[in-house]
């Protein structure tokens, strides 16, 4: 399944239009924030645990990045 | 000033909810929460310190890595935080030289380490063995492998060192603004790099917009130099070091969908440019009618590589657990399309310990300059390379964590994986005697990571 | 956060006999004074007591709206859950309305709106203090089982006993990791775990109403915390009357005759604050509520 750079770059311009310009009507009042607020619910719970998935996945596999930026830094490209 | 021995109604009764107050309370700051389950406490103010070591193993006597981190983070008053991050990584093992298995023994020979010994005494070094070129005073390594085995040099060894640093500083309005650098230092690689980030909140802080910038640059210095590309593998030193530069751009948005759901979307859009590649490996040229190869050529990657990716993740707070769900697809002018799916669920089972299974799922599609092995009489592509990372390949990793509170919002945890990917074997268009040979040269793997966690003031 | 934030890092400052540590939080100058063997004791010390007292601070403080308070002010009539400290508050403040008639009220905070002491003659009119008047009274709150629903219109703080509460925070997190004798004070509100190295005690000035910045006296104490209740410096002056910042949130008026200041002893800072707001809000009868409760106090006329 090929995906075209142009297609990628519009699904992530759409994407991100859905999210900002949908956003006033999503959320959680501040009084609902209970749940947001545990440490179980960031979105990297384990940041070390997380650099060295990046680090081996970096490293075996052709794909990189994400949630950040790519892991790099090594000669293991 | 003394006090009277009789205490009034009033006072007996404040005193009673006083000691009600304080004592299930306890020391909150250290135990902000009873349950590390629903643990809602900040790092506001206090100084985080995390560190693990990482045990990676592959199958087939293959890559060993041992790989110890840690990492503080300094949080102040106002928001602002410090962070620093110490990596040390030792691999030992095989790897793949890049050269197609064979029915027979083939032999290989490559630049030694120990250059300028002006000797013809031969001595045993690992499996392989050193030898003079003959007609100069060259001393070069000779290993053999066995028929049928994929060929990977052994006695590969490396030491590496890292440190990255962080800063963030949160502006009057909420900004926060990021600036950071690394540098990490191999025998035969070394790499800095330099980023800054802008993240803001809208709609009551339930969207955050978040935009970053990473400047990296790089330099391969292997010990016997740089070979040119598809040249012949030989004994004798190379050229010099080689450079490779890299900008990233990473754009993303954290939206509260509802009371249980976060999700991310991050954009990132990458330019490589310089020596891509690996001036260890090599490709073999067979002949196009049995397969036999007749000689061994240095790889070529292309000097300029742009890489896009498009990443959603998700994280659902549902039935007492949290699921992370999670997305990622990329493309690169190198040809490669992967997609990849992560799911975990991280599971209570006392107020002090929770599990999390997770599963991984990743298919990639080949480069277009990946060859298993090139023809002999072809005219030479600009570049190839045999690098199972540049082929197409599915890979599934399952994996197991767990956690467990010590103290306060202190955790030790474990976490477990099994990697493996899978690829065609037996391709359709191998020719002679390489249809019964394994042309996959994807790894398998275990990985453990055991860390502990602490903040104090 | 425009807020009162604390210092950046200090270093303690040794004197005479021993360590005082210094900050900003709650909009007070706050210090620990403790006599370690060792300086970087006194620098932990103080550094743990700070870091408490800025927890307490961003999580409690109403003007943040994503701080608990906030959560719970912005709800408009939702039911907001909150967690096991939040919670063990609400209740200490719920008793407390209760033992003290009504007479302390973590409702009581929107007549900041129309009573402002800056030592104007703005008294608020009638008409102003009947608007206000429908939105206090814990009484109109719904507290059970982890959540807290308010009614309409009301707003609820900590202001009436965070400080206190913080110094007790305080003095327990320093005792997991000492036994030194320390005293906490933020402020004015203040406690002290034990005798001083020599045996001696601790010895606090007590600030002359008349001219602030002198002392009027000297309290010395071995244990226990101390707060003082007082006019001082807030008060409303109109007509020849002189009405104090301590606020009747049954009346919603300044409470009448009260003394210019009263000092008291507890064993916790949070029950020492508490009878010094309760006995100023009891008026011209505050020296016989505080000899009826056997509380050992001091009050200034």
């Amino acid at each position: 399944m090929k995906i075209k750079a142009l297609h990628m770059a519009a699904l992530a311009a759409s994407a991100a239009c859905l999210l900002l310009g949908g956003c006033s009507s999503l959320g959680a009042k501040s009084w609902d924030r209970d749940l947001m607020a545990r440490r179980s619910m960031q979105p990297v719970t384990h940041p070390l645990i997380a650099g060295a998935d990046d680090h081996i996945y970096f490293s075996k596999e052709g794909a990189s990045g994400g949630r950040s930026f790519d892991g790099g830094g090594c000669g293991c490209n | 000033m003394q006090l009277r021995k009789r205490k009034g109604r009033l006072t007996t009764a404040l005193g009673l909810m006083t000691a009600g107050l304080f004592a299930g309370a306890g020391v909150h700051a250290q135990q902000a929460s009873h349950n590390i389950n629903d643990d809602t406490s900040t790092d506001a103010g206090l100084t985080r310190v995390d560190t693990a070591v990482l045990f990676y193993q592959e199958a087939g006597g293959r890559v060993k890595a041992t790989e110890p981190v840690a990492s503080f983070t300094l949080n102040d008053d106002s928001g602002d935080v410090l962070h620093v991050k110490l990596t040390a990584d030792t691999l030992t093992g095989a790897t793949p030289n890049g050269a197609a298995p064979w029915t027979h023994d083939q032999t290989f020979i490559t630049p030694s380490k120990t250059q300028g010994q002006k000797t013809t005494v031969t001595s045993a070094s690992g499996n392989s063995t050193l030898v003079t070129i003959p007609g100069t005073d060259v001393t070069a390594r000779q290993y053999t492998v066995p028929a049928n085995t994929l060929p990977v040099d052994s006695g590969f060894q490396d030491q590496r060192y890292a440190i990255d640093l962080g800063y963030t500083g949160t502006r009057d309005n909420g900004d926060r603004l990021s600036v950071g650098g690394s540098y990490s230092s191999e025998r035969d690689y070394s790499s800095m790099s330099a980023n800054v980030g802008y993240a803001r909140d809208f709609n009551d802080k339930n969207t955050t917009a978040s935009v970053a910038l990473n400047f990296e640059s790089d330099t391969s210095k292997p010990f016997f130099g740089t070979p040119d590309p598809l040249t012949q593998m030989s004994g004798t030193l190379k050229g010099g070091n080689r450079q490779k530069t890299v900008l990233d751009l990473v754009a993303g948005v954290s939206q509260v969908m509802n009371r249980y759901w976060l999700m991310q979307v991050n954009y990132s859009l990458g330019d490589t440019s310089g020596y891509q590649t690996d001036p260890y490996r090599i490709i073999s040229v067979v002949d196009g009618e049995g397969g036999a190869p007749v000689r061994y050529l240095y790889e070529s990657r292309p000097g300029s590589r742009l890489r896009q990716s498009l990443y959603i993740g998700n994280k659902l707070a549902l039935w007492g657990t949290v699921a992370d769900v999670s997305a990622r697809l990329y493309h690169d002018s190198w040809g490669i399309n992967a997609e990849t799916l992560e799911v975990a669920e991280r599971i209570p089972l006392t107020s002090f310990l929770y599990v999390e299974p997770s599963y991984r799922y990743y298919h990639q599609t080949k480069a277009n300059f990946f060859r298993d092995y090139l023809i002999d009489g072809q005219a030479l592509p600009e570049n190839a390379s045999s690098d199972s990372r540049l082929g197409s390949f599915d890979a599934s990793t399952i994996g197991l964590k767990l956690g467990m509170r010590v103290r306060g919002n202190d955790e030790l945890y474990l976490r477990a994986a099994s990697y493996q990917q899978t690829g065609t074997s037996h391709p359709s268009y191998a020719v002679g005697d390489l249809k019964q040979e394994n042309l996959f040269t994807g790894v398998k793997a275990t990985s453990v990571i055991l860390g502990y966690s602490f903040a104090f003031y | 956060m425009t807020e009162a934030a604390c210092e950046p890092e200090r270093l303690p400052e040794q004197l005479d006999d021993g360590f005082v540590y210094r900050f900003g939080a709650m909009h007070s100058p706050c210090e620990l004074r403790i006599e370690p063997d060792d300086p970087r004791l006194a620098e932990q010390a103080g550094r743990a007591v700070a870091a408490e007292a800025l927890r307490i601070e961003t999580t409690y403080s109403r003007y943040r709206p994503d701080s608990v308070i906030g959560r719970i002010n912005a709800a408009a009539g939702k039911p907001v859950r909150v967690d096991d400290e939040t919670s063990s508050l609400i209740d200490f403040a719920d008793q407390a309305w209760r033992l003290s008639g009504g007479r302390f009220d973590i409702t009581s905070g929107v007549l900041r709106r129309i009573w402002r002491f800056d030592g104007s003659d703005n008294v608020p009119s009638r008409a102003d203090i009947a608007s206000l008047r429908p939105l206090i009274g814990w009484g109109k709150v719904r507290w059970q089982a982890g959540e807290i629903t308010l009614g309409e219109g009301q707003e609820i703080d900590f202001g009436g006993f965070g400080k206190e509460y913080a110094v007790d925070c305080a003095v327990n997190r320093l005792r997991t990791f000492t036994d030194r004798a320390c005293l906490v004070n933020f402020g004015g509100d203040l406690r002290v775990t034990g005798p001083r190295r020599d045996g001696q005690r601790w010895r606090v000035g007590i600030e002359d109403t008349d001219r602030p910045g002198e002392m009027a006296g000297r309290l010395e104490l071995n244990d226990g915390a101390l707060t003082t209740s007082g006019d001082t410096r807030r008060f409303l002056l109109r007509d020849g009357i002189r009405y104090s910042h301590i606020l009747d949130p049954r009346t919603a008026r300044p409470v009448t005759d009260p003394p210019r200041s009263v000092t008291v002893a507890a064993p916790t800072c949070i029950e020492a604050g508490f009878i010094s707001t309760l006995a100023m809000l009891h008026g011209r009868r505050a020296e016989t509520f505080l000899k009826q409760e056997g509380i050992a106090s001091w009050c200034v006329r």
